[in-house]
């Protein structure tokens, strides 16, 4: 079974609050998620794979601090959800020393963040970690053949700089396939996001108590 | 040709038009997906065709429903049930349904419709593909379809005064598009001329839904009469619409989509502007404005509620067509800016309700100033948009200031300023709103109160340097960043905004839902409560095979 894009952004968005991420994060992690199966990545798979830690974690210990280039946390594991975002508000001080983010959980889901910060440079960018290397101009990705890492569970350190070369860039995708579990995995994420039902709200929530049937 | 503004007349405030009451009663006018819709099916002349109808005397079956345009075919496969009386709700949450039916993207084979079959009577329960384009059922009205199918097999056309006061034979409870239960995302169709405008895949559902439940009708008559039947009186069909149900689910979607809303809300007041500019009114175009008020004033003696808000709204609406008849009978043509003076009094004369059917109706005879501007409907945007941050903390609080300043000086310690919470429910999954302090769901809220939520930002905001840029708060503070997304968006977009509480004690969401369905084209809205609604799609519309330039405009108002 294929999912449309639409289903998966819409899932990834309720997964991500579902595990204590602010709405305004978790919208754009949900696009993140969108953006990695539209380049032919298992989005959903590294999603599940971050909030699986994440949801071990509370959410102050992995938001990331910033010093000078060095983007860090003090337990050494850091939310790839709540970087991202950042790495493109950040965007104008990126320089030549690149940035070095450490401890990054999932770091494939920081590639479509450094989709963002390309665009907003108007430029490539390049991110590396284990033997990953991944380019995009703000629209493609780019990857390296040897690409193992981008199954990590967290990488100790990803650099990531200004430039580099789109020479394969992924195919694009309209649709997602993701792996059984991982669908599972996330909806029961999003599950949480449901209030429980009671009378009341039975009654009062949806404005029943009206024939419908003339 | 097109006629020329002589007069710049600047686009209405946000802070006048973003209000809850005015949204509430807004009107369809001639920029409404609905008639850009048929005009276009008319201009390209669509050709329309029912290659099945396999449909058994009991009504049950599918029928195959195609529409050929310059570039590419849609056809909708429909799937009719027998489904007993017990069972039909036009609740969202139900699980059976009289008609099922999908938008295929091309001509379904046999396999294609055998593969639906297995799907689309199972709506959520079943999944489509990206060869869907939407997914919807509808509901008989019960006793006119009775009343219909009784007459029409005894050979006696039914009874006009009943299908008045219903409007419909059959009603949508949902129609799902851009991907939902696995169709195909709006990003796979955008870029396709005639998906251009919003909805236009839902809304092409909808029109040849219209067309199948006629031709259903006239064979269950049939099937009952056999010989002595007759077809319905095609004047009679024509006055027949779509009925849709709408919830609470629809409300969200005007604030889950700031962008795409003001583009909605900006067009149509960019178009008011461009008339209200204009140095005078040809005489045909004051004619037709005559006309079209007259005409109004039967759809509206046709619009029934029994809503007590509604009730009253009517009232004043039909008294402000009396005023309006004999204020455009008098002599307010010959000076200048005439269609400014007209809005102009109307502020002054009618009720919210009349103002804006005004401003809807000076549309109409000005198609060759306006109708461009149905290109600006859509949204790019929305889904690229990027917070921007090197805008200072001063920037951001003035953006604050600037598009919810009403709301800095509201008490939201207050319970009644929010005393509402929008959740979902386990149960449905769908949207509810509940009463804050009555139940446990805050903790759930969606986050649907951008006005409270931008108040919370701004006093986030308190002891940060000017100067510092808006990356390093969020950084500290990433609870507020849809906050700051809206912020940032509404410097854009200055219609993106409610400029009201929507989850004060005294909100009212069918307001929403009618700001957002009179953009599609609906009419006679009938809350059923202050969560639901009723209204009416294509009513006066030619049926697919009669469709013409000459009649694929105006259709909306009745001839008298």
């Amino acid at each position: 079974m294929t999912l449309s894009l639409n289903e998966v952004e819409a899932l990834s968005r309720k997964a991500v609050r579902g595990v204590g991420l602010s709405w305004g994060l978790a919208d754009e992690a949900a696009r993140a998620t969108r953006w990695l199966c539209a380049q032919s990545l298992d989005g959903c798979g590294h999603l599940a794979s971050a909030l699986d830690t994440l949801d071990d974690c509370a959410p102050g210990d992995t938001a990331p601090g910033r010093s000078g280039s060095r983007w860090s946390t003090s337990t050494g594991r850091m939310c790839p959800l709540t970087l991202g975002p950042s790495l493109g508000d950040f965007a104008a001080q990126l320089n030549d020393d690149g940035w070095q983010l450490e401890g990054v959980i999932a770091p494939a889901m920081l590639l479509p963040y450094a989709s963002n910060l390309a665009r907003r440079r108007h430029g490539w960018v390049t991110l590396r970690w284990s033997d990953v290397s991944a380019t995009t101009d703000g629209f493609g990705l780019s990857l390296s053949a040897d690409r193992e890492g981008l199954n990590d569970m967290i990488a100790s350190r990803v650099d990531i700089m200004a430039g580099g070369q789109m020479d394969t860039p992924q195919a694009v995708a309209d649709r997602a396939a993701p792996q059984t579990q991982d669908l599972a995995s996330l909806t029961a994420y999003a599950a949480r996001t449901y209030a429980p039902d009671t009378e009341a709200s039975r009654l009062l929530g949806a404005g029943a108590g009206r024939s419908d049937n003339d | 040709m097109a006629e020329t503004p002589s007069t710049v007349v600047p686009l209405r405030l946000p802070s006048h038009v973003m209000r809850l009451k005015r949204l509430g009663s807004l009107h369809q006018s001639r920029l409404s997906f609905m008639r850009i819709l048929t005009r276009r099916l008319a201009r390209e002349g669509w050709h329309f065709s029912r290659p099945k109808f396999n449909i058994d005397a009991k009504g049950v079956g599918h029928a195959v429903y195609c529409a050929k345009g310059p570039d590419r075919t849609y056809s909708l496969v429909a799937f009719a049930h027998d489904l007993p009386d017990e069972k039909r709700s036009d609740r969202v949450i139900a699980e059976a349904w009289d008609t099922t039916f999908a938008l295929f993207d091309g001509t379904p084979t046999d396999e294609d419709i055998a593969r639906l079959d297995h799907n689309v009577p199972l709506q959520e329960a079943g999944r489509i593909t990206g060869r869907e384009l939407t997914l919807s059922r509808a509901n008989r009205s019960v006793r006119l379809w009775a009343h219909v199918v009784d007459r029409l097999a005894k050979g006696q056309q039914p009874d006009t005064d009943e299908i008045a006061r219903v409007g419909y034979l059959m009603r949508t409870t949902a129609v799902y598009g851009s991907g939902k239960f696995g169709a195909a995302d709006r990003e796979t169709i955008e870029g396709r001329d005639e998906m251009k405008a919003p909805f236009q895949a839902e809304l092409l559902t909808v029109y040849l839904i219209r067309a199948f439940v006629r031709d259903l009708v006239e064979h269950l008559a049939r099937a009952e009469g056999g010989e002595k039947s007759v077809t319905l009186d095609p004047a009679i069909a024509q006055t027949l619409g779509i009925g849709n149900s709408t919830g609470l689910g629809m409300a969200p979607f005007i604030i889950n989509h700031p962008i795409l809303f003001n583009n909605w809300i900006r067009v149509r007041e960019e178009a008011i502007a461009r008339v209200r500019g204009l140095p005078e009114a040809r005489d045909t175009a004051a004619a037709q404005f005559r006309d079209l008020v007259a005409r109004c004033q039967v759809l509206v003696a046709d619009w029934r509620s029994d809503h007590p808000a509604q009730v009253e709204k009517l009232a004043g609406l039909t008294r402000d067509l009396d005023i309006l008849t004999k204020h455009v009978d008098d002599e307010i043509w010959s000076g200048t800016i005439p269609w400014d003076r007209l809005c102009h009094w109307s502020e002054a004369q009618l009720t919210p309700e009349g103002q804006e059917l005004v401003a809807s109706l000076i549309l109409e005879p000005h198609g060759a100033l306006v109708d461009d501007l149905a290109d600006d409907l859509s949204d790019s945007l929305e889904t690229s948009f990027q917070i921007d941050g090197d805008l200072t903390v001063a920037t951001t609080r003035e953006q604050i200031v600037s598009c919810f300043g009403w709301a800095l000086s509201l008490d939201w310690s207050a319970q009644e300023a929010q005393a509402r919470a929008w959740y979902v429910s386990e149960e449905k999954l769908e949207p509810r709103l509940g009463q804050r302090f009555e139940e446990p769901i805050a903790e759930y809220e969606q986050p649907l109160a951008p006005a409270r939520d931008a108040v919370a930002a701004y006093g986030a905001l308190n002891g940060w340097d000017k100067n510092e840029p808006i990356a390093e708060f969020l950084l500290a503070h990433p609870e507020h960043r849809h906050t700051i997304r809206r912020a940032q968006i509404s410097a854009l977009a200055p219609y993106s905004e409610i400029h009201d509480n929507t989850i004060g004690a005294d909100v009212m969401p069918i307001d929403m839902l009618r700001a957002k369905l009179s953009f599609f084209g609906a009419t006679k809205f009938d809350p059923r409560s202050d969560r639901w609604v009723r209204i009416c799609m294509y009513a006066g519309a030619p049926y697919p095979e009669d469709l013409t330039p000459q009649n694929a405009d105006f259709w909306v108002y009745p001839e008298l």
